[in-house]
């Protein structure tokens, strides 16, 4: 990340932040993590974290966790996209948490039918994993099967959430309104 | 606050990713996904309280906190401190100070080869120059790396002021203004 090229891309396009966009920056950028073994981290008061973290015995989880994270990835991908359909406005960040969470709770204890389609969809995963046009079928349930999982307290819980952060807003700016005008 | 990124698969397609302020759903991710993982392989943790981080951020203005979201999923994490932190230089500049800076585990090649996503923290430390410039401190950034991360700041051509004897015999690394 020299100067150099930070400076010509301030001129170009005034925001240093386009070269996240850039192709060949990426490709740079995932080149140099690479040949670093992905360490990126900093900060203080993690140095044991940083010497312990590398244990052999991480192997034993890693099969378990990547599995838990690729699964979560599917369903939290589409779950946005169906989220943002419904047009909650300022009540999404917090619908959106909480749905995240219900799902989380499920997958802890999935049924027979939400554990088959789990494998099937991780199965279809790895073999188009390199082929990104791939038609998914499997994926292209990931709606239907969310919809299966949500029961109706879910449904409740989210209402109420969404409800709650609408509320909570509009008495805010009622608020920060009275002290202006008491100001004034 | 919202950037759009891009980031490359260990495959090498790229995919659009967002960089904003840090949430609740953000921690959730760390405390679900990635400390699980720490736990489970005995691996203490204290040295990462992001949920102190993320409330303070959310206190105090002086400090900032961000997340890598692509896929769904929380990739990488910034914490930074705007305010109070000094160059190392003797001018004593003002400069963003990284408080931590992190990847997913599934984003480390030690932990996963190939590595889910590549490119986090290097798009987490631009953007921290970036913080740096809208401020006002033109794009001065210092870090204390940990063990095993320097070579990533010296492929970052980030200029090295040596061990640190007050924090940890960490290497502190430290931007300059941004020349052309």
């Amino acid at each position: 990340m020299d100067d150099q090229t930070l400076a010509r891309q301030l001129a170009k396009t005034g925001d240093i932040m386009d070269l996240a966009r850039d192709e060949s920056w990426v490709r740079e950028s995932a080149r140099i993590e690479d040949e670093c073994g992905g360490r990126i981290e900093a900060g203080l008061g993690m140095k044991a974290y940083a010497q312990a973290k590398y244990d052999d015995s991480i192997c034993r989880v890693r099969l378990d966790l990547r599995r838990q994270m690729r699964i979560q990835s599917i369903l939290f991908v589409e779950l946005k996209q169906w989220m943002t359909e419904w047009d909650i406005g300022i009540a999404f960040e917090n619908t959106y948490t909480e749905a995240r969470a219900l799902i989380r709770a499920h997958l802890k204890q999935p049924t027979t039918e939400l554990t088959a389609w789990i494998e099937a969809v991780l199965r279809e995963d790895d073999s188009a994993q390199h082929i990104s046009e791939e038609p998914k079928p499997v994926r292209s349930q990931t709606r239907a099967q969310l919809l299966a999982i949500m029961t109706d307290e879910d449904w409740e819980t989210l209402a109420q959430v969404a409800a709650n952060a609408i509320s909570e807003s509009i008495l805010r700016i009622g608020k920060v309104e009275k002290k202006v005008s008491v100001a004034a | 606050m919202q950037e759009s990124i891009q980031l490359a698969t260990g495959a090498g397609r790229l995919v659009e990713g967002q960089l904003c302020s840090m949430g609740t759903r953000h921690l959730i991710d760390y405390q679900q996904l990635w400390q699980p993982m720490l736990i489970e392989a005995q691996q203490p943790d204290e040295g990462w309280p992001w949920e102190y981080k993320l409330r303070r951020a959310q206190q105090e203005e002086r400090f900032e906190a961000y997340a890598i979201e692509v896929e769904g999923l929380t990739q990488g994490m910034l914490y930074i401190e705007t305010q109070w932190h000094r160059s190392g230089l003797p001018q004593r500049y003002p400069l963003i100070y990284v408080q931590a800076i992190a990847s997913a585990p599934w984003n480390r090649t030690e932990i996963e080869d190939p590595p889910y996503f590549a490119g986090v923290g290097r798009a987490l430390l631009l953007f921290a120059r970036k913080r740096s410039a809208q401020i006002g401190y033109q794009g001065r950034v210092g870090l204390h790396a940990l063990p095993g991360s320097e070579g990533f700041y010296y492929r970052n051509a980030m200029p090295d002021y040596g061990a640190d004897s007050e924090k940890e015999e960490l290497i502190y690394f430290e931007y300059g203004s941004m020349q052309p």
